[in-house]
């Protein structure tokens, strides 16, 4: 009876394992694409409304990534410049959402870099830099979706394998 | 003579040091909260230059050392732009920003042109000019009666006087009482065109000052264009509007006065001699458009003193050669 349990939570785990690692790469790129689309509706916004950036990001943020924009816009407002609430805002979604979790130091450098001037300049600037950070993340978006094509049924397969392997060795 | 108050929307501490690194608020902090600040001016590398009606005082940091650096400068600009210059463009090429309160800011940095030679970004901050904005109700009541006639409907006027006497402060709240009918005007339907957002204090549009239940405000338009639109659009009784200069504005008050609507406007002149030598504003009183011209002056270091008031063909009206202190709002400034 103890082994047929052991034997079943080893299972379970090794197929949790799997599934959360494929999730990770799933989550990822979901999050780049909502990302990559936040940034264009807020250079759209920018160019043709002209609304403070506060203003912009609750009406313009996907529900992905809402978490991110609603503690920037808190942060704005106690923090006295942008790259500074961006970065609090980060570590604050990563703690409360997987997705920021799983996002790479590359992707992570791009966002930064793109906050760096971000609401700092003139409407033309600012319509450069999202430019910019879009084509960036569509690159780094490319290489996570077809990293999740390619490995995340693996990782998902390989964990509910190496779990009925281990089952059967251990049986 | 009617009550007079100074209405005190916000204070301009709760106005001002929010936008300011902790280092400088730390240092305006102590002013008494009684200080009549008119305007804070903050220069990279030099003291903090505070004016108000008592006369100027500078800010050193600790050791005689200058208060503010570029880094100040651009940390404040951004927070005054809440974090969005590129929504502020516009108002930014023409020199200022407008804080909720009324309070204007002045920027002085880098102009960047554009292609056609007009300046179209200010960069590189390197000064920043609070000025306290705050509306004065009951500023206009001693003037109201000498540019009424007598059926209620104000006179064509121009209001002249050098910068910080008082001619914004004096016309924002004949703007109100005209809308109002208050002090014997006929109530009027009114339409300021509000350039500098300055009249109306506007932020994103929302008038900051009442300006009465019959205003429309046209904030952010040039003058010319601003009227002519007023005129053809909104049917206005009465415009008024700041700081008439060029001969677009001249002929565009010119068109208006002639359509039947009556135009008050301010400009600066320090006096009516001086205001012989501007030819375009003469060529507007010259044509019949303008009706009382009045002067304003400062004494003692109070603004908003009527030192006298013309006719169109400026011949003196009721002056009686003394002068008479329009309003006390010693923090009414514009």
């Amino acid at each position: 009876m103890f082994r047929l349990l052991a034997i079943l939570g080893i299972v379970a785990g090794s197929v949790y394992m799997g599934i959360h690692a494929s999730l990770k790469l799933k989550h990822r790129r979901e999050i780049i694409l909502a990302l990559e689309n936040d940034i264009m509706q807020l250079s759209i916004g920018m160019d043709f409304l002209a609304k403070p950036l506060a203003e912009l990001t609750l009406r313009f943020c996907s529900p992905a990534t809402e978490i991110f924009w609603a503690a920037f816009r808190d942060e704005l407002k106690l923090e006295g410049d942008v790259p500074k609430a961006w970065q609090n805002a980060m570590n604050t979604a990563k703690k409360q959402d997987a997705g920021f979790a799983a996002l790479k130091k590359e992707e992570l450098k791009i966002l930064e870099e793109y906050a760096q001037s971000l609401g700092a300049s003139d409407r033309t600037a600012q319509l450069k830099n999202a430019t910019m950070a879009q084509k960036r993340l569509d690159a780094v978006g490319g290489e996570a979706k077809e990293e999740y094509d390619r490995k995340g049924r693996l990782y998902l397969s390989m964990g509910v394998l190496c779990g009925i392997a281990i089952a059967i060795l251990l049986w | 003579m009617p009550q007079m108050k100074n209405t005190k929307e916000a204070h301009w501490k709760d106005t001002i040091l929010p936008m300011l690194p902790q280092k400088l608020e730390r240092l305006l902090s102590p002013i008494e909260d009684e200080y009549p600040l008119e305007e804070l001016r903050i220069r990279a590398g030099q003291p903090l230059q505070l004016c108000s009606s008592l006369g100027d005082r500078l800010l050193y940091a600790a050791g005689k050392r200058p208060a503010a650096t570029i880094e100040d400068c651009a940390a404040i600009f951004e927070r005054v732009c809440g974090h969005s210059i590129y929504a502020w463009e516009d108002e930014i090429k023409n020199g200022f920003v407008t804080l909720a309160g009324g309070c204007r800011v002045g920027v002085c940095g880098r102009a960047v042109r554009d292609e056609r030679g007009s300046i179209a970004h200010i960069s590189d901050i390197t000064s920043i000019n609070f000025r306290v904005g705050r509306a004065c109700v009951g500023a206009a009541n001693l003037l109201l009666p000498r540019v009424l006639r007598p059926d209620g409907a104000p006179y064509a006027a121009l209001i002249v006087s050098a910068p910080g006497h008082g001619k914004t402060t004096i016309l924002r709240d004949m703007v109100r009482q005209l809308s109002y009918g208050y002090g014997g005007a006929c109530p009027q339907r009114v339409c300021v065109i509000d350039e500098r957002m300055e009249i109306s204090g506007s932020v994103r549009g929302a008038p900051q000052f009442d300006l009465g239940p019959r205003t429309d405000v046209l904030c952010g338009s040039g003058k010319p264009e601003g009227i002519r639109l007023a005129v053809r659009t909104l049917s206005p009784q009465v415009i008024a509007t700041d700081e008439l200069g060029s001969l677009q504005d001249a002929n565009a008050v010119q068109e208006a006065a002639f359509s039947g609507v009556t135009v008050i406007a301010t400009a600066h002149v320090d006096s009516v001699q001086a205001l012989k030598k501007r030819r375009t504003l003469m060529k507007l009183i010259e044509s019949g458009a303008l009706e009382r011209i009045v002067q304003l002056g400062r004494s003692s270091g109070r603004p908003g003193i009527i030192t006298g008031v013309w006719d169109g063909e400026l011949r003196p009206v009721a002056n009686k050669g003394r002068e008479v202190l329009c309003f006390d709002c010693s923090q009414s400034l514009e």
